[in-house]
């Protein structure tokens, strides 16, 4: 995390934050899809397992299932979230959710959002409240993770270099030869 | 062969016991008898006429005369026949034979002629001849190419009659039946096979799909994002907080 710059001044930039509905509906497209790969993942495993034997007991099936789906929501989630920015909801309704530095954010990063994410759930959805009021429409998660949902289409955010940084970028310009 | 319904009264006494005798008969007979004669006497008074015409000294001569004579009978007869058809057209101008025609016509005549017609198949040979022939051909090609026959089938296709014709036709079984021949025909088969695999409509319905969903997601998508707008307004016009500028 650089500490140089005020990290929340860097997204200056006009650019449009995606709002409560929009990111609502992608949420919504994204938590159908990962429970469907997590049903239909459980059932080839439900079966295949039918051939072998049934688990017991009972309260180490229901962990491996509660594990299953743990780390499927968060392959799924953080996963997406540090490779391209994007969930396959959020790709559809055209959204993407970039750190500070205007990049994807990265595993630790998107971890945290899932936790925020969860915590935000569990209100019953009071975590997302913030979005509405908060000037660059940022939830829990945001907040707690230091990122923001964009607009995929409008203008990237720019992010201004710090003032220490340029003054190295001069002297590096003015120590090249010719 | 059956007897003619219609035979004559001749066919009738030819039938009749043959100890009875009718005096008609008898006069045909006599007549047919001496014309039989005087033919044979013809033929004998001409004799010696034949054996000068092959006389060597009277010979060309009589030949000559005999020519000049046949002439003159050719002539006589061509004359005889002019006479005849002119005869014959007064005849049928004539008032009486319209009225001899009519009551013919409204007599035993016309069924007998109509099944004379059908027993000796006039129709179908006068029909193969006019096919034949080139000649049904051109009168349909020439018919169809006027314009009063478009007019005729305009006027035919408006009336109510074809209308229910129509109607009729499409509300037979013979519709649902055809319709079912011609769709198990192989060649509808091969007609709906050649569609169904073409890359054509695959592209074409490709292109379909892929507008179709886009524009749902597009949609939706606008929807939403005025949402996003609307919903913060309302939250921050309660908590009296302005818009910010980069949202």
């Amino acid at each position: 995390m650089a500490a140089a710059a005020t990290p929340d001044d860097r997204l200056t930039a006009p650019v449009a934050y995606a709002g409560i509905a929009t990111r609502g509906v992608a949420l919504a497209i994204d938590a159908a899809l990962s429970q469907g790969v997590f049903v239909i993942g459980a059932a080839l495993l439900g079966l295949i397992g039918s051939l072998v034997g049934t688990i017991r007991p009972e309260w180490l099936a229901a962990t491996l299932l509660s594990g299953g789906w743990a780390i499927t929501m968060t392959s799924y989630f953080v996963g997406f979230w540090a490779v391209t920015g994007q969930t396959p909801g959020m790709r559809l309704m055209h959204v993407r959710v970039v750190a500070r530095n205007g990049r994807p954010p990265s595993f630790g990063r998107g971890l945290v959002r899932l936790a925020g994410l969860v915590l935000a759930i569990i209100p019953l959805f009071a975590g997302f409240l913030p979005v509405l009021v908060d000037d660059r429409r940022r939830g829990l998660a945001d907040m707690l993770a230091g990122t923001v949902v964009l607009y995929a289409d409008r203008a990237l955010p720019v992010a201004e270099p710090a003032p220490e940084q340029a003054l190295l970028a001069i002297d590096d310009m003015s120590g090249q030869p010719g | 062969m059956p007897p003619h319904p219609h035979a004559t009264d001749t066919d009738g006494r030819m039938n009749q016991d043959p100890d009875s005798v009718d005096a008609l008969d008898v006069a045909a007979g006599l007549v047919a008898a001496g014309t039989r004669v005087a033919a044979r006497v013809g033929r004998s008074a001409l004799l010696p006429a034949r054996i000068a015409a092959r006389a060597p000294v009277v010979g060309p001569r009589v030949r000559a005369a005999v020519s000049a004579l046949a002439i003159d009978g050719r002539v006589e007869i061509a004359r005889g026949r002019r006479e005849l058809e002119a005869a014959a057209a007064r005849l049928i101008a004539a008032p009486e034979a319209a009225r001899t025609v009519d009551r013919a016509l409204a007599g035993p005549l016309t069924e007998a002629v109509g099944r004379s017609l059908a027993e000796h198949r006039v129709a179908d040979r006068l029909a193969g001849e006019l096919v034949a022939s080139g000649a049904v051909e051109h009168a349909m090609i020439a018919a169809l190419e006027h314009d009063e026959a478009q007019r005729l089938l305009e006027s035919a296709l408006a009336s109510p009659g074809t209308e229910r014709l129509v109607a009729a036709v499409l509300e037979s079984r013979l519709v649902p039946e055809l319709t079912d021949r011609i769709l198990a025909s192989p060649e509808m088969q091969a007609v709906l096979h050649y569609v169904a695999t073409s890359p054509e409509l695959r592209r074409a319905m490709t292109e379909q799909s892929s507008s179709l969903a886009e524009e749902m997601v597009g949609g939706l998508r606008d929807r939403t994002e005025s949402l996003d707008g609307r919903a913060e307004t309302t939250i921050r016009g309660w908590l009296r907080r302005p818009r910010p500028t980069t949202g």
